[in-house]
């Protein structure tokens, strides 16, 4: 890729990183949440290994990397899930919320997320979920720029 | 008045993204100092220009998008280190 390109690349990633946390943080009261947040943050992680080459590239994470968080944000989601069922008795059930007044005031305050609205638990599953679609979807387009590498070294030889 | 929320998760999101930006590992072009004051003053036009999302304080500016970027530099500075 051209100079320009290289030299460009990264603070764009850098910034559309940064507007995907913000589309993650802003998902219960506008537009968007965890999937298109996940997803902004991967089209960064995407644009920088498309522009630097699978080994060069500044944004590229490990397989130990991936498997932690691509965890973190599956059971990040069924743990929230779980506190509902077994505080308020349905999966999912907004403990943070709580608009059938079954939460004792404790678990409320941890599960509150701290802002003005009175979203409840529904800030932390989107995160959860950003954080799960983000590194999946980057561990997709890293595997294929391997893929891809694998295949040439193939050719060449 | 300021909400934590966005403040701190933003932060966190941040510091787990930011920590594996490896910039040694680029060939042919280098980031220096002044790219990095590019990028920041380049993020706080763009947070301004956002405004009060996601429409719950009285900062003129977006303060997810600023915690992010000041939680990605921060780790990309203390944890990234190159293989």
């Amino acid at each position: 890729m051209s100079q320009i390109l290289k030299l460009i690349a990264l603070p764009i990633s850098i910034i559309l990183i940064c507007l995907g946390i913000m589309t993650i943080l802003g998902g219960h009261i506008t537009p968007g949440g965890g999937f298109q947040g996940g997803a902004m943050i991967a089209s960064g992680v995407i644009l920088s290994v498309l522009i630097y080459g699978i080994g060069n590239s500044p944004l590229e994470f490990s397989h130990t990397y991936i498997e932690i968080f691509e965890s973190i944000g599956a059971l990040g989601f069924i743990v929230l899930g779980l506190v509902g069922l077994f505080a308020g008795g349905f999966f999912l059930y907004n403990v943070g919320t709580d608009l059938l007044n079954v939460i004792p005031a404790s678990i409320q305050t941890i599960f509150h997320y701290p802002d003005v609205t009175n979203a409840g638990i529904i800030p932390y599953l989107n995160i959860f979920v950003g954080l799960k679609v983000f590194v999946g979807l980057s561990a997709i387009v890293i595997a294929f720029a391997g893929f891809k590498k694998f295949v040439e070294g193939d050719v060449d030889k | 008045m300021i909400s934590i929320g966005p403040i701190l998760f933003g932060f966190i999101l941040g510091l787990i993204i930011g920590s594996q930006i490896k910039t040694d590992n680029i060939s042919d072009t280098s980031f220096t100092a002044s790219s990095y004051v590019i990028i920041i003053i380049a993020a706080l036009i763009m947070a301004w220009q956002i405004g009060e999302f996601p429409f719950y304080d009285y900062v003129p500016l977006s303060t997810g998008f600023v915690s992010a970027l000041i939680g990605i530099l921060l780790s990309k500075f203390i944890f990234a280190r190159s293989s």
